[in-house]
């Protein structure tokens, strides 16, 4: 059946007869011969310019935005822009993700960042490093110098006897604002309670700031500390090697 | 792979440059399918030929901004038509046929004469989309691809549709016949009723 139609819609075929032909012949001669109404276009003489610099414009946001994006740190706006220019990079070197990682945390040291971003930022260079295959060596030795930056600090305190005396008779003032209060430590820790003269257990005189009692008697209960907290006493606390030191 | 070369490849630089020749060559090519296009679109042998020459003269106006090969160029003529014969079947709708009763000459008619009118009339009654794949596949005979071109759908789209229009038309046909043959029959009763 569907042949059939097929054959009988091949018969509605026509040709065109040699008279019709020959006028219609003649009908586009006469056309060609009269000018194109329709004006040629030449792609370029007037777009050309605008794609080129559509194109040059976006090339050059596109690099602008990756490099500047280049110093970004984890939770800064530009650091997805990144992570983006990151993932393409990690095709040609496996290594990039780490590099970054410890750059970033490098960047959050100098800039005396908090503990806390500090501490999440080596996690994840930790993890960066982890990730690439063979623990690449120059990778793990600045990762080391890096936590080495972190931590050198408390290892000095660890390792430093606390002087009984403090050396100093104008300390600096301590805001206080965001410190923790002397009144969460227990009161056998607390330098301030029940020793309205000063001279506690440790036997501390009243002008120390109360962030530096805490401080130092932290040190005493072999605890580590802050760094901006050893920062803000280094004038009430000894130096290594130095025991028995009255003087800061 | 490489496809197949096409007829008319040669001859569309000589037509952006409006050359007579390459236009000459080029209505040799396809004319006559664009008139059996036209004609099974619009069942007017004399309105098909003026499609034709539309859609040349169209041509000849825009040949500087062609752009494509040989199987652009052609898909360019099919549309041309198919633009044409919509716009004929609108101006019909419009300003329906007027019945007379002037006869045209033998001549004429010999000329206009369309052959197997069933399937005429079950064509007609088709969507435009299903008449233009039918025609173009089996009156025209061209490919799955180049139907598709010519009216701008993918190849698959063409199969699946030309598919359809098949099986509507056999029913079409199924019902013009047997209405025909009822037609016959109440006639010849009536021919014998009054002898």
């Amino acid at each position: 059946m569907s042949v059939d139609i097929r054959d009988r819609l091949a018969d509605l075929h026509i040709e065109i007869t040699p008279e019709t032909a020959t006028r219609h012949r003649a009908a586009i001669k006469a056309e060609l011969k009269s000018p194109s109404p329709i004006p040629v276009r030449h792609m370029g003489r007037r777009r050309r310019p605008t794609l080129i610099l559509a194109i040059v414009a976006v090339v050059v946001l596109t690099a602008a935005g990756a490099l500047a994006a280049e110093t970004a740190v984890h939770g800064e706006p530009l650091f997805p822009v990144k992570q983006v220019t990151e993932w393409a990079r990690t095709w040609v070197d496996p290594t990039v993700p780490a590099d970054h990682r410890i750059e970033e945390l490098e960047s959050l040291i100098d800039r005396r960042a908090n503990q806390d971003a500090i501490t999440d930022q080596l996690r994840r260079a930790e993890d960066a490093v982890a990730d690439v295959a063979d623990n690449d060596a120059v990778l793990v030795d600045r990762l080391n110098r890096a936590r080495d930056r972190i931590v050198d600090v408390d290892v000095d305190v660890e390792d430093t006897p606390v002087s009984d005396q403090p050396a100093r008779d104008d300390p600096p003032q301590s805001d206080g604002s965001d410190r923790p209060s002397d009144s969460t430590l227990p009161p056998s820790e607390n330098p301030n309670e029940g020793d309205e003269e000063g001279d506690g257990d440790l036997g501390f005189p009243a002008t120390i700031p109360p962030l530096c009692r805490r401080a130092v008697a932290s040190i005493e209960h072999g605890e580590t500390i802050p760094r901006w907290v050893l920062r803000e006493c280094r004038d009430y606390l000894p130096r290594p090697g130095d025991g028995t030191s009255d003087s800061p | 792979m490489t496809r197949a070369r096409d007829a008319l490849d040669e001859h569309v630089d000589g037509v952006r440059s409006r050359s007579e020749e390459a236009f000459s060559a080029v209505y040799a090519l396809t004319a006559n399918s664009l008139a059996s296009y036209a004609n099974g679109m619009l069942r007017d042998r004399l309105a098909a030929e003026d499609t034709v020459q539309q859609a040349f003269l169209e041509l000849a106006r825009a040949a500087p901004n062609l752009r494509g090969d040989g199987r652009s160029l052609r898909a360019w003529l099919y549309r041309s038509v198919r633009y044409s014969c919509l716009d004929e079947i609108r101006r019909r709708e419009r300003r329906p046929e007027v019945v007379t009763d002037q006869v045209p000459d033998a001549g004429y008619r010999d000329e206009i004469a369309l052959p197997d009118p069933a399937l005429q009339a079950a064509l007609l009654a088709l969507s435009e989309r299903q008449r233009s794949l039918l025609v173009l596949r089996h009156v025209v005979g061209l490919s799955g691809t180049q139907v598709a071109k010519a009216m701008g759908t993918n190849r698959t789209a063409v199969y699946a549709a030309t598919a359809r229009a098949e099986r509507r038309l056999r029913q079409l046909l199924e019902g013009v016949e047997s209405e025909h043959v009822a037609t016959s029959v109440s006639v010849e009763r009536e021919v014998l009723d009054e002898r």
